[in-house]
């Protein structure tokens, strides 16, 4: 990812999209980025942005139950999320080794699950819930 | 003419035969079960498609009462889902195809949703909207003949299903998460929270949950630990009358833009008795049909996958053996 990214607190989830709109201009193939934050903070609503940004016109939803979900936008986005799939051994079985090694932008939510499979260049990306409204999202 | 359907495109092993239209088998092996059983039933102790599927093809064949030979086309979902777990489901298919000598079709996931509610209700009659609730997706469909469908709603944020979990880790309820706010729900007030109903600026026919995600979170925020237990059969009525008055709201509204009658519910929320309470007052007071097909047929299954098939099969058509998986085949614009 190019550098001078700035992160910020934002207080609507329009914001939020506003922000990952802004993050996607320094995006580069092959970027993979993890979202870290609890539950209602945004992470979806600001990969929804990032895909404005590569000017993606059709719906951005959670891949919760879905595991993973495809864009093709400007860059192919692989948005991936393991809340719900905690063996990490059915990862692996999904190839998911194969995205990482792809030119595509992968957006990686609930990481944690499977931080060993990641290589270490990623970006990673925090979003705090500060009030009901209110979220800090800063490069950790 | 018999089908056999094959469906692998997410957490479901799943293979059907039908014959004529008629259901003859269905056999679903699903990932919760085996997160449940851990590995102690052997029959079930792998998790993987590709180690279950051919034995989970046998079953179905055998509980048909018919042999591989019998069969006149092969139907497999080739999108949308997991290219990992489409490919499996996939290559089995064509593998088979070829073997057989029998023609193959590629169908979207989506399409056998659809058609699913055919199974169980063959008097269907176009047009009917599709409801479709589960974890994965939200959407209202207008099915008008075999091949000619619109999206009149869809999610921009989290599906139905997934509020319902969220919700529920978020009440400290166990997963999944639907059946346990529905049980928590029961006797609880819908009424004493005033959760969200969003209306959204941009399509009145969309749904939107993840504000709602939010507002359980802050209402329990507010409280201790105490008085959310004390107060959890009144938050989870109120969250569950949330989600339904939303899911019923947009229904409605596609009903009146297209004064359609016959509605078919998928997915797994049709599970949700509340859901299908709401639904049907609604659907009375309105002079609608509304159907709910058995549970098996509402989630992830190949027996749609093989209903959808037999219908294109019926109209002549067959796939290429070249036809890839496509992870986000969509279905219409």
């Amino acid at each position: 990812m190019k550098s001078g990214w700035k992160g910020g607190v934002t207080s609507s989830a329009e914001e939020t999209i506003n922000l990952g709109k802004s993050l996607s201009k320094f995006i580069e193939a092959g970027d993979i980025i993890t979202l870290e934050g609890d539950l209602a903070a945004g992470k979806t609503t600001f990969v929804k942005g990032i895909l404005d940004g590569f000017n993606f016109d059709r719906q951005v939803t959670s891949p919760t139950f879905t595991l993973i979900n495809e864009y093709e936008a400007q860059l192919r986005v692989i948005h991936m999320d393991c809340y719900r799939e905690n063996d990490l051994q059915r990862w692996i079985n999904l190839g998911i080794q194969d995205y990482f090694f792809s030119d595509d932008v992968k957006i990686i939510e609930w990481p944690e699950i499977i931080s060993a499979l990641i290589p270490k260049d990623h970006i990673s990306i925090t979003l705090k819930s500060v009030s009901e409204f209110e979220r800090k999202i800063y490069i950790k | 003419m018999i089908v056999l359907g094959i469906e692998t495109s997410c957490d479901e092993t799943s293979a059907a035969v039908i014959e004529d239209g008629l259901l003859k088998s269905n056999v679903v092996l699903s990932q919760e079960i085996h997160r449940e059983y851990g590995g102690v039933v052997p029959e079930i102790a792998s998790r993987e498609h590709e180690v279950q599927l051919t034995s989970i093809i046998e079953m179905a064949i055998e509980r048909a009462s018919i042999s591989k030979l019998d069969l006149d086309a092969i139907a497999v979902t080739y999108g949308a889902g997991l290219m990992g777990a489409l490919l499996v489901g996939l290559n089995l298919a064509k593998g088979l195809a070829i073997g057989l000598d029998i023609p193959f079709l590629g169908v979207n996931h989506m399409e056998g949703h659809l058609f699913a509610n055919m199974i169980d209700n063959p008097q269907m009659e176009y047009p009917f909207l599709c409801m479709l609730v589960s974890g994965g997706h939200t959407q209202i469909w207008s099915v008008d003949s075999f091949g000619e469908y619109t999206l009149f709603s869809n999610t921009v944020d989290d599906a139905a299903g997934e509020a319902f979990d969220k919700g529920a880790r978020i009440l400290g309820l166990k997963y999944p998460g639907g059946p346990e706010i529905q049980r928590e729900a029961m006797g609880g007030n819908p009424d004493k929270y005033n959760f969200p109903r969003p209306r959204l600026k941009r399509s009145e026919y969309d749904f939107s949950f993840s504000g709602l995600k939010t507002a359980i979170l802050y209402t329990c925020k507010k409280m201790t630990d105490d008085e959310i237990l004390q107060n959890r059969s009144d938050i989870a009525a109120s969250y569950q009358e949330a989600i339904i008055d939303t899911l019923l709201k947009k229904l409605k509204k596609v009903h009146q833009k297209t004064n359609i009658q016959k509605i078919s519910v998928a997915g797994g929320v049709a599970a949700n008795s509340r859901f299908r309470e709401k639904a049907s007052d609604l659907s009375e007071k309105l002079g609608l049909q509304i159907h709910f097909p058995k549970m098996e047929l509402c989630t992830d299954n190949a027996a749609m996958i093989a209903m959808a098939g037999y219908e294109r099969l019926k109209s002549g058509e067959q796939s290429s053996l070249d036809l890839p998986a496509i992870p986000n085949l969509s279905l219409a614009g």
